[in-house]
């Protein structure tokens, strides 16, 4: 008891002492606080972000009672054995069959871009137990030209009231926003496909014209069984397709795939944040055991004086930690509390550009543990950084450390050529080299994480070349889809010989199972021109039995380049070596590449259908676009009903003659009822023509804005960080070396001789710190940007560095460092000579 | 003589806690070129004061000061840098030599911020430190490794090392044993008969004696003042009587 009570005093005393310490170091103590709180948010932010999107996800779709599995197909595909199927699968809860109206080759205005994708319609009338909508924000428009969007499509600037135009080169469609409703299915673009909502007039007038197609939607009593389920059902209506027709219209999506569409952003941005938090952990732990060492230092006399007055080394040791772990537990509870109000704001900005909402336990058990867990690794560090002052005997310590043989050297001498400040700062950098070996480890943390932030903008924002890379597909210029009856290299013939065309490649894609796994087939004329699809291990293809595959299918799959794979198209099967690996952020990196012989084994008497469109340097693609849809008579007239009806009708007999008759091209006009009614042939010949950039911002540009954000928010507080860590070290400098600088003011050094002497012995370990940051950074942002980024496909990420704007960002940091270091070394002005020597 | 300082109802004041201390009262003086001036008085009275103020290194509450023609009493910090870097030479109780350099280097640090001349600065530091005894194994010991007679002729030469106009003292014998306080002191003498202007604070006698004008202060103002011949170890007891009787009458 006796002993206890002796420790409970002297924990008492030691608590005491650390107490006036940290008043007397106010400004250190509340610096030391803020780095704390700071990591203890962004790591509670980023690892609530992380644990919470997936399930918010799981909780709105359990809310609306969503879909697990969707696939869609031509209506006429659809067989009784389907249902038979589904019916007999006892992992399947509930199934609905249902009529949709399915555009495949329409695009709108999204986002800055136009965006391509499957847009699905339903009627909100009819709509089934699954996939249950409410409608938010509505507005009263009429029946007919009313349409419900995704919530999604809101934060992409769509208000309701206003119009939105589904259309291609021969079609168009307008309709009046009239509401938003969330989704948890097909809800965002990248998805593989939108769906929206129509009233029953608007529903009938779409499907009278468009044709329906079948919607089978699936929910399992597992959510584990979705994926197994899907890949089986889809797998089982492809063999009973009829013709590549019928097969390649047979698309979906399953639950977890959906769920990485809506929160792969999310959980980008969490692990950026995350990552970024245990650089200024780590910068953080240097900072305490810097300064523990430094106070130690600076106050050894007064651990000679307790040491004498019968404190115990423990006692000392105690009051050294005490203070940092206090400072810790402040800070860590300011974290907490940051983190409740960063938290909803940074995961409602993410679920709101998902068209979600974002709701989040009060997970006082993550906050508890994760500061407990900083906390004891604080405790550990101040523990074993104050252990130092044990090592001073009091006769030592009294003395302040002087010892008997002093082997220093003088470094920078005064009588050798150079500046007199460049000298004395030289002379302070090696006084001071444990605190500039923290200051190099510190701002190299900062510089890696800032150039980190700023190779992902450069690539991702505003340079997108790399980007495109990845997107693992083909990204000319242009894109034409040639119709089926036409031979596409005539088409490609005419268009190369149209000014400004740089070169021409025909391709196609396709539906394919690579050892069950189903997954999406590129395939070239011609690989060597491609320009934006790449491989990262090996080669292209060239045979007809070789085949390039992505890494993430490399991974799952357990290959590797000259391993055998088998491709199947509707039943028929081969076996092709495996040439290259590439990467592709498309269907999740489930992608392979054929040679066209090697595709035409698959399927016999297939043709290549798109043409790839590369434009000289200075041609205008809008206008091109314009040029090629006038020459193929794409553009679209507005005329009456009965003129198109003629038309119609006139276009059928034109293409029966040229299938039938083998007529290659013809200029034909009617007259009827006074109007006259002119086409040619050639307008068969395409029926599309896609601006790929404009289509490609769209898939970007989530990717682009997630990335902006994180890029301010790393660059804003490395800022901060820089600015704090310097305002501590120089702030220490000042006190610890107040005499020093009172014996320069005396001999007459001024204001700013002493300022610019501060600010340059620090310079020093700032360029080195940003030299050890960049190159780290160059060589590590690809490894960690690669594993971020595994989720959506990317397995070798290569950042394109350019070497002037990485030096740009070097030197950008040691600017900013040395100016304030020179606007905190300015407090040195506010004291006389005699205020220095005297205090 | 010529006159190096005037003082013009000087006044300094220190503020603690709201309680005003009235350290230096209206005090008029002058500082002629060549004189040794010793300023003595007991603790409290404001010598270390008035040493700071003359030499530029604090600023006075109210009064003037004047170093030859120039008022420097309203010089901020970086004037009143400036005119101590071309003007004055500072001596210190505690030495103050930098720790982190060598003794040779710390008579740089002071020299080369008013001559860029590096060659001659340094051979002025090397010839400076020889005639105050200290040999040239001793221009490259660290500070630690200097007994304090030795560091203190290090801080001279520092003083030194610009040829000042005047160099002040504040009791540069206060930390050293009577042998290096001796050394220290016929550094002092010696400067000073070669022309050198001297003022120095100091509460030891031995010390005084050494000085050709003594003044007393009490309570902020010179309450008394004594004259005499340049320094020589002749008539040594005459001297030190007469700086006994004056103190005595000061009420030392």
């Amino acid at each position: 008891m006796k002993r206890l009570k002796m420790k409970w005093s002297e924990k008492k005393r030691s608590f005491r002492i650390a107490c006036l310490n940290m008043k007397r170091r106010k400004g250190a103590t509340i610096s030391l606080g803020i780095m704390i709180s700071i990591v203890v948010m962004f790591l509670l932010v980023g690892t609530k972000i992380m644990l919470d999107i997936n399930s918010n996800f799981d909780r709105q779709a359990e809310e609306i009672h969503s879909a697990h599995d969707s696939i869609i197909m031509m209506k006429k595909s659809y067989q009784e054995s389907f249902t038979t199927y589904l019916q007999e699968d006892t992992r399947i809860e509930e199934f609905e069959v249902k009529d949709v109206v399915m555009l495949g080759d329409a695009h709108i205005t999204y986002d800055g871009g136009l965006l391509s994708t499957y847009f699905l319609f339903e009627n909100l009338e009819e709509q089934g137990k699954m996939n249950q909508v409410k409608i938010e924000e509505k507005c009263i428009v009429s029946p007919e030209e009313a349409i419900y969007l995704p919530m999604v499509m809101k934060t992409k600037g769509f208000k309701a009231g206003e119009t939105i135009t589904f259309e291609n080169d021969v079609w168009s469609k307008t309709y009046t926003i009239a509401g938003f409703f969330r989704s948890t299915n097909f809800g965002i673009e990248n998805s593989g496909g939108l769906r929206f909502y129509l009233n029953k007039e608007g529903y009938k007038k779409l499907y009278l014209e468009k044709g329906l197609s079948t919607e089978v939607l699936i929910r399992c009593k597992d959510t584990k069984d979705t994926t197994p389920v899907y890949n089986e059902f889809q797998t089982f209506i492809k063999e009973h397709m009829q013709n590549m027709n019928e097969y390649n219209a047979v698309w979906g999506c399953e639950y977890y795939l959906m769920k990485t569409a809506y929160t792969f952003m999310g959980l980008m941005g969490a692990a950026v944040i995350m990552g970024f938090a245990f650089i200024i952990a780590i910068i953080t732990l240097l900072v305490i055991r810097f300064q523990i060492h430094n106070n130690i230092d600076h106050s050894i006399q007064k651990i000679g004086i307790l040491g004498a007055l019968g404190y115990q080394s423990r006692e000392i040791v105690s009051v050294f930690s005490l203070e940092y772990f206090v400072t810790g537990v402040v800070g860590a509870i300011i974290g907490i509390g940051l983190s409740y109000i960063v938290t909803p704001a940074f995961g409602s900005a993410l679920m709101n550009s998902n068209g979600l909402r974002w709701s989040s336990n009060m997970a006082i058990g993550m906050d508890l543990l994760i500061s407990v867990g900083i906390l004891f690794i604080v405790g550990m560090i101040t523990r074993l950084s104050a252990g130092r002052a044990k090592q001073y005997s009091p006769q030592v310590a009294l003395t302040q450390g002087m010892k008997n043989h002093s082997f220093r050297k003088n470094h920078f001498p005064l009588d050798k050529k150079g500046s007199l400040t460049f000298h004395l700062a030289g002379k302070e950098w090696f006084q001071l080299k444990k605190q500039n070996i923290m200051v190099v480890l510190c701002i190299a943390g900062v510089t890696f994480a800032t150039v980190f932030a700023c190779l992902l903008y450069t690539s991702f924002v505003s340079d997108i070349w790399l980007l495109k890379k990845m997107l693992g597909m083909e990204l000319a210029d242009i894109q034409v889809k040639v119709e089926n009856q036409v031979d596409p290299y005539e088409v490609q013939k005419e268009i190369a010989a149209m000014d400004g065309v740089r070169k021409t490649n025909i391709g196609g894609v396709a539906s394919a199972y690579v050892d069950q796994i189903a997954v999406t087939v590129n395939t070239y004329e011609n690989y060597d021109i491609l320009e934006t699809e790449n491989v990262y291990e090996g080669r292209f293809c060239e045979y007809d039995n070789e085949v390039v595959i992505t890494g993430v299918m490399a991974k799952q799959l357990h290959k590797s380049i000259g391993d055998v794979v088998s491709v199947s198209i509707q039943g028929i099967t081969y076996e092709y070596i495996i040439t290259g690996i590439t990467q592709a952020m498309s269907d999740s990196g489930r992608v392979i590449k054929l040679t066209k012989e090697g595709f035409k084994k698959l399927v016999p008497g297939a043709e290549l259908q798109e043409c790839y469109i590369y434009l000289e340097k200075g041609v205008s693609r809008k206008e091109f676009i314009q040029e090629l849809k006038e020459y193929f008579g794409l553009k679209k007239e507005k005329k009456t009903e009965q003129y198109e009806r003629y038309k119609e009708i006139a276009e059928e007999k034109i293409r029966t003659m040229m299938a039938i008759y083998g007529v290659t091209e013809l200029d034909y006009s009617i007259c009827v009822d006074g109007q006259i009614i002119s086409g040619n042939s050639r307008s068969y010949k395409i029926h599309e023509v896609i601006d790929v950039y404009e289509t490609g911002q769209s898939v970007m540009s989530s990717i682009q804005s997630m990335l902006r954000i994180v890029t301010l928010a790393i660059v804003f507080v490395t800022g901060g960080i820089i600015l704090l860590l310097l305002t501590m070290i120089i702030r220490m400098l000042l006190l610890r070396k107040r005499k020093q600088y009172g014996i320069l003011r005396s001999m007459g050094y001024t204001t700013k001789e002493l300022m610019i002497q501060i600010a340059a012995s620090l310079l020093p370990s700032v360029i080195i710190g940003v030299i050890t940051g960049t190159i780290f950074c160059c060589f590590l942002a690809g490894p960690i940007t690669t594993k971020i980024l595994s989720a959506a496909g990317i397995s070798n990420m290569q950042f394109a560095v350019s070497p002037f704007k990485i030096i740009l960002v070097g030197v950008f940091i040691v600017l900013f460092a040395f100016i304030i270091a020179m606007l905190q070394a300015r407090k040195v002005r506010k004291l006389s000579a005699y205020e220095l020597l005297t205090e | 003589m010529k006159t190096i300082i005037k003082t013009d109802k000087l006044c300094k004041t220190f503020s603690t806690g709201g309680v005003q201390q009235h350290v230096i009262k209206n005090m008029d003086l002058e500082i002629k070129e060549g004189d040794f001036t010793i300023l003595m008085g007991s603790s409290g009275s404001g010598k270390s004061t008035l040493l700071y103020a003359l030499s530029g290194m604090d600023q006075p509450s109210m009064g003037k000061i004047y170093f030859g023609e120039q008022e420097i009493s309203t010089f901020r910090n970086d004037q009143l840098a400036l005119f101590r870097r071309m003007n004055c030479g500072f001596v210190f109780q505690n030495i103050y030599l930098l720790d982190n350099m060598n003794v040779l280097d710390n008579i740089l640090t002071n020299g080369l911020l008013v001559s860029e001349k590096k060659k001659e600065i340094v051979s002025r530091a090397k010839q400076l430190l020889l005639r105050v005894g200290l040999t040239e194994e001793d221009f490259k010991k660290f500070p630690a490794s200097l007994s304090g007679g030795e560091a203190q002729r290090v801080g001279i030469v520092r003083a030194l090392i610009n040829q000042p106009k005047i160099v002040f003292a504040d009791e540069p014998t206060g930390a050293l044993n009577s042998a290096s306080g001796k050394d220290v002191l016929d550094v002092f003498t010696e400067v000073n008969q070669t022309g050198q202007s001297i003022v120095m604070v100091t509460h030891d006698v031995k010390t005084a004696l050494r000085g050709n004008r003594i003044l007393y202060m009490k309570d902020g103002t010179i309450q008394g003042e004594l004259h005499l011949e340049a320094y020589t170890t002749n008539n040594l007891d005459a001297r030190r009587s007469k700086v006994q009787y004056f103190l005595d009458e000061m009420g030392w």
